[in-house]
């Protein structure tokens, strides 16, 4: 099933959105390279409230001492306890297998986003 | 019986499944020379006027108790005093008949703890000599009369590059399988100008063996009763260097590095790597360059000791190895031949199971230690 949330000049990069789909809550981001992603709007540690959290690049860094901000990766913080959801896949970088939340697919037809689940 | 350089790890591993329960490797044996005038053949020249006129014989570590182990230390069993009634441990015959002949163990590890270098607060220079000597002597005096013993390189951290300079003088050596430094110095050992050390260590394949000794500290320093630092300072700063070690990203640039965490515990393991999960998951982009969980790092690196070992039942330490994931993690040392030694059957509860017992008592060491291989059956 797909649900019609929003029109795709609703949200600018970097914004973030709750969405009810069905029974679900569910929190749209758009990245800032234009596209969308949805996560199931719970998080799987304590059950806060994903959409209020900050969207921001994944921190990326090979050596002791280098930080940099991805181009490509950016994760969901949850208010709570911090922690992060990439918002591709729905899993910590931390302990991917341990915390995850679902990823939704989305698609955008027509000038509208649309939420598969 | 050792295999060289170019033979793998795996092998090792191997082995030691085929030999099973027989293995016996203790990782912690003290062995001490007969003062540090003992030393003065090995030091050169300029050196040896502290030693021989100077009446330089200690490294002072700050410690400030006159009581409990400081003394019991010496009130060992009688059948392990030397015939000639100087430091335990500084026979070598008394030690081989002790460890080989009577408690039956295969391999034992030396560890020296009279010689902290890392604690010189002057005369640096004095401290790397030291360092030398020792070295020098463990292999002419220790490893090539004994091939059941393997030994322990002391380096200074006060100059990495001499540090180095040791390891690559006598790395090779196939009885020499770690390099030991104390717990607590002034120097956590995820800084940066420590890595050429480790490097070293990796290229040689040896262990790095952290050991509690007297200038362990706690979070106060030095508690104001004895009770209180045995209780808590082996422990508290081994967590410290495992942590800096972990965060500073020592095992990600080291895949190959081993660490043996020696007499400060090991229950406290189930609470450490859940906390150090727990802060990862919430500040992994404060430390990027770590990329595995901390407890997933600790599982592939890091080993720890038996003794001292608290009273614990078989169900209690196999309930702790399970919940950890630790039944690899795990090795045998009696502490020979302080007073508080945990030697043999006594050293684990009685009813675990074979396999682990098998484990802890030998096969894990060919896995914490890549130079060691079993003896033949």
């Amino acid at each position: 099933m797909r649900v019609d949330v929003f029109g795709v000049d609703e949200i600018a990069p970097g914004q973030v959105r709750r969405v009810r789909v069905g029974p679900v809550d569910v929190v749209l981001v758009r990245k800032h390279d234009g596209s969308f992603r949805a996560l199931r709007d719970r998080c799987s540690h304590q059950g806060g409230a994903l959409s209020g959290g900050r969207l921001e690049p994944m921190v990326e860094g090979d050596h002791l001492g280098e930080y940099r901000f991805s181009e490509r990766r950016m994760v969901l913080r949850c208010p709570l306890h911090q922690f992060e959801f990439d918002v591709d896949t729905g899993r910590s970088p931390a302990d991917p297998e341990r915390y995850r939340v679902r990823a939704y697919p989305v698609t955008v037809e027509n000038g509208r986003v649309l939420i598969e689940r | 019986m050792v295999i060289g350089p170019s033979a793998g790890r795996a092998q090792g591993e191997e082995q030691g499944e085929q030999l099973g329960q027989q293995l016996v490797v203790d990782t912690d044996v003290h062995e001490y020379f007969k003062g540090f005038r003992s030393l003065a053949p090995y030091l050169p020249p300029v050196h040896r006027q502290p030693v021989e006129e100077w009446g330089f014989s200690r490294i002072d570590t700050g410690f400030p108790y006159t009581s409990g182990s400081v003394t019991r230390t010496w009130q060992t069993r009688t059948g392990w005093r030397p015939q000639d009634d100087g430091e335990l441990g500084s026979d070598l015959d008394v030690m081989r008949r002790n460890l080989f002949d009577e408690l039956g163990i295969d391999i034992a590890i030396l560890n020296n703890l009279q010689l902290p270098v890392a604690f010189m607060r002057g005369s640096h220079e004095l401290g790397m000599a030291m360092a030398t000597a020792y070295n020098t002597q463990l292999v002419e005096r220790w490893l090539e009369p004994e091939p059941r013993l393997r030994g322990s390189l002391i380096v200074s951290l006060d100059n990495p590059r001499h540090a180095v300079g040791e390891i690559e003088r006598l790395g090779n050596h196939p009885q020499v399988v770690q390099v030991c430094l104390p717990t607590s110095v002034d120097i956590q050992f995820g800084e940066p100008r420590l890595r050429p050390i480790w490097e070293a260590m990796v290229h040689h394949r040896l262990t790095l063996g952290i050991h509690h000794g007297y200038g362990t500290r706690t979070i106060f320093g030095y508690p104001r009763q004895h009770i209180e630092w045995k209780a808590l300072a082996p422990s508290h700063a081994m967590m410290a260097q495992l942590a800096s070690l972990t965060f500073n990203g020592v095992f990600d640039a080291f895949p190959d590095l081993k660490v043996v965490a020696m007499e400060a515990g090991f229950s406290w393991l189930p609470y450490f790597m859940s906390r150090l999960d727990q802060q990862y998951v919430s500040f992994r982009d404060q430390v990027p360059w770590v990329k595995r969980r901390p407890s997933d790092h600790l599982r592939a690196h890091v080993a720890l000791t038996t003794q001292p070992m608290e009273p614990m039942t078989a169900r209690q330490l196999t309930t702790l190895v399970e919940d950890c994931g630790a039944a690899e993690m795990l090795v045998f040392s009696s502490d020979y031949p302080h007073y508080d030694s945990d030697v043999m059957d006594e050293a684990l509860p009685h009813g675990i199971a074979g396999d682990l017992r098998a484990r802890i008592m030998g096969r894990n060491a060919l896995r914490a230690y890549p130079k060691l291989e079993a003896p033949p059956a």
